[in-house]
C-alpha cells in the first residue's frame, strides 16, 4: 500500500460515521495520556551547535603545541624585522625551512597522543566517530598551519629579493616533505613509540634543510623546477597519508587496544 | 526503551572465529555477560558499539542497522572499555568536559552533569587532580562517569569492575542498580558476583557462542542436576580433581568436602545441593559443547 492510498483511508475513516461508533474514547484518552507520560518521562539531553563543536575542539588541542608554534612565528618575525636586511641570501630562507619543517611535527603529535594513550576506542562512540573527529583535528591543525606559514612567506617574502610565489614553495617544501615523513612514521605503526621519536625526525629534518639551505645553488633560479616537482610529489604524498590516516583510525581492528 | 535485534552475527580477524553465530534480542534491562577471557565478550561489545564491523550477519536498533543509524546511534550510547584510555595529563573534570564535548553536549549541561556524576563516582573531592595520580579503581569509576554523561540509552560496559576492591564493587553494583529500568545494560565480566544480584538476564559466552541464556534462576535451574556435593577422604579427592570439575574444595578435618559439576553422579554419598550461578558458570565453561 503507498502513502497516498494509506493516507485515504485514515481520511475515510475521519468522516465515516460507522467507523466512529468502532472508536472508544476512553481508549483513545488513555492511549494520549500514556503517550504524555512517555514524552514527560524520558529525559531530553540538549546538543551542542557546530560553532561549540569547532569551539571545543580548538579549546582542547594541545596548547603546549600551538604555544611552541606561536613562540617560532614570533622569533620568525623579530628575525627578520630586526636583521633582514644583514641576512645573507640563503640565510633568508635558512630560517624559514626550519620553522616550516618543525610545524609540520604538531598534527603528528596531535595524531600520536591519541594513539599512544588509547582513547579512540572511547572517543569513537561519542556522538561523533573517530573519523569525523581526525578529520576536524587535521582540518584545524592545517588551517593554524597555513595561517602561521602564510604570515612566514610575507615577511621573508618582503626581505628577500623573491617573488612570494618562489618564497611560498621554499617554505612549503620543508612543511610538506617533514610531514610526509612523519605520517609515513604514524602509518607504519611506529609513531607508537612517543613523541619524543616523532619531535626528533622532525628536528632531524628541520636539521637536514637548514643544511641544505647552505648550498647557494638550490636557491638559483635554474634549480626552481626542482623545487616545483618535489612540492607537487611532496603535497601529493601529504594528502595521500592523511586520507590514509584518517582511514586508519575509522578500521575499529586497529584503534583497539588490545 | 530501545530494542537491539543481534542476527546471525559473526566476527572473524585473520583466520581466528572470534564470533561465531550470535542470535538475540535485548531490551531493557540489566544483561551480564559472563564467558572466559578469549570467548568473544569484549568482540561482541565493540560491534554493538559500532566500533568494529561484523564479518556476517547484522545489529539493528529498532528495526535499522546501527551501521546505517551512525550519529544517532552513538548518541545513544555509554561505553566503558576494557582497556579505558584518557589523557594522563588531564584532571579529572578536564576530561569529562572533553568526553562532554565529544558526546556534544553544551557546555552549562555538562558542568552540572560532570558536578553529578563526580558526585556519584565519589570523586568530587579529586576532581582537579591529574588522572594520572589516579589508582587504577578511580580510573575506573572516571570511566563509569564518562559513560554516564550523555545519559544513555545503551550502556555498554566491559569488564567494569576489573581492578575494583570489594567495596568499589558494591558501590558500582549500586549504581547500576540505580539507574532506570528503561535502560538497556549489558555488562560483561568473568566474576559471577558481580551481576548475579544486578542482571535481569545472563548470557554465558564460549568461543563465539552463547552457550545459555535467560534468567539467574533460569540458568541455575538448567545446571542442577549436574551439581554434587559429597565428603570424601584426601586421596579420594584428589582422584576426583583429575576427572571432574572441582567448583570447591574445603578441608573438613581428616576428609574433604567438595562441590563437583559433573553429568554422573562422582561417588555414591554425592547428593545434589543448591546450586549458584558460579556452578552454572562452570557448567557451561567446561561441560558444555556448542
Amino acid at each position: 500500500m503507498d502513502s497516498k492510498a494509506i493516507k485515504d483511508m485514515f481520511r475515510t475513516c475521519e468522516t465515516d460515521e460507522n467507523f466512529k461508533k468502532y472508536l472508544s474514547s476512553e481508549k483513545k484518552s488513555a492511549a494520549i495520556q500514556a503517550l504524555k507520560s512517555e514524552t514527560a518521562r524520558k529525559t531530553i539531553v540538549p546538543r551542542a551547535s557546530k560553532l561549540e563543536l569547532i569551539r571545543n575542539q580548538l579549546w582542547f588541542m594541545d596548547k603546549r603545541n600551538m604555544a611552541f608554534q606561536l613562540l617560532c612565528f614570533l622569533l620568525v618575525i623579530l628575525l627578520y624585522t630586526a636583521f633582514g636586511q644583514r641576512l645573507g641570501s640563503n640565510d633568508i630562507f635558512t630560517v624559514g625551512a626550519i620553522a616550516a619543517a618543525l610545524f609540520s611535527i604538531f598534527a603528528a603529535l596531535t595524531f600520536s597522543r591519541d594513539e599512544a594513550c588509547g582513547i579512540r576506542e572511547v572517543a569513537g562512540v561519542c556522538c561523533f566517530n573517530n573519523r569525523q573527529i581526525c578529520v576536524l583535528q587535521m582540518v584545524l591543525h592545517t588551517s593554524i598551519n597555513m595561517m602561521i606559514l602564510a604570515g612566514m612567506i610575507l615577511i621573508i617574502g618582503s626581505n628577500a629579493d623573491r617573488s612570494m610565489y618562489e618564497v611560498g614553495i621554499y617554505i612549503l617544501v620543508p612543511f610538506l616533505v617533514t610531514g610526509c615523513l612523519l605520517y609515513a612514521v604514524l602509518l607504519s605503526g611506529a609513531g607508537k613509540c612517543g613523541n619524543a621519536v616523532l619531535s626528533a625526525i622532525g628536528m632531524f629534518m628541520a636539521a637536514v634543510f637548514a643544511a641544505m639551505s647552505s648550498v647557494r645553488k638550490i636557491y638559483e633560479q635554474a634549480a626552481m623546477g626542482v623545487w616545483v616537482i618535489i612540492l607537487v610529489i611532496g603535497a601529493l604524498f601529504y594528502i595521500t597519508e592523511t586520507v590514509l590516516l584518517i582511514r586508519r583510525v575509522e578500521k575499529g581492528e586497529t584503534l583497539c587496544m588490545n | 526503551m530501545h530494542e537491539l535485534r543481534i542476527s546471525g552475527l559473526g566476527k572473524g580477524f585473520k583466520g581466528k572465529t572470534a564470533i561465531c553465530e550470535i542470535d538475540t534480542v535485548l531490551r531493557s534491562g540489566v544483561y551480564g555477560l559472563l564467558g572466559e577471557n578469549g570467548a568473544g565478550k569484549t568482540t561482541l561489545m565493540r560491534m554493538l558499539c559500532g566500533l568494529l564491523e561484523p564479518s556476517r550477519g547484522q545489529i539493528l536498533c529498532d528495526g535499522t542497522e546501527i551501521s546505517r543509524l551512525g550519529g544517532q546511534y552513538r548518541r545513544l550510547l555509554g561505553y566503558l572499555p576494557q582497556n579505558f584510555g584518557y589523557y594522563p595529563d588531564y584532571t579529572a573534570r578536564r576530561f569529562l568536559r572533553y568526553m562532554a564535548a565529544l558526546k556534544a553536549l553544551p557546555m552549562d549541561y555538562a558542568e552540572r552533569r560532570i558536578t553529578e556524576l563526580l558526585e556519584l563516582v565519589h570523586l568530587s573531592e579529586e576532581e582537579n587532580k591529574k588522572l594520572k595520580t589516579f589508582s587504577g579503581g578511580m580510573i575506573k569509576r572516571i570511566g563509569i562517569a564518562q559513560a554516564l554523561l550523555n545519559d544513555p540509552e545503551i550502556l555498554i560496559l566491559d569488564e567494569p569492575t576489573s581492578g575494583l576492591d570489594p567495596n568499589e564493587r558494591v558501590r558500582f553494583r549500586n549504581i547500576i542498580s540505580s539507574l532506570s529500568k528503561q535502560k538497556t545494560i549489558i555488562l560483561s565480566t568473568h566474576i559471577v558476583s558481580d551481576i548475579e544480584y544486578i542482571a535481569d538476564e545472563i548470557m554465558m559466552m564460549k568461543q563465539g557462542h552463547i552457550t545459555a541464556e535467560g534468567t539467574v534462576e533460569e540458568i541455575v535451574a538448567s545446571v542442577g542436576k549436574y551439581v554434587w556435593q559429597c565428603l570424601v577422604t584426601a586421596g579420594e579427592a584428589e582422584s576426583m580433581r583429575g576427572k571432574y570439575v572441582i567448583a570447591n574444595l574445603k578441608n573438613q578435618q581428616e576428609n574433604v568436602l567438595l562441590r563437583v559439576i559433573s553429568t554422573e553422579k562422582p561417588c555414591a554419598q554425592a547428593v545434589h545441593p543448591e546450586a549458584s550461578l558460579e556452578d552454572a558458570y562452570l557448567y557451561y565453561l567446561n561441560m558444555c559443547d556448542e
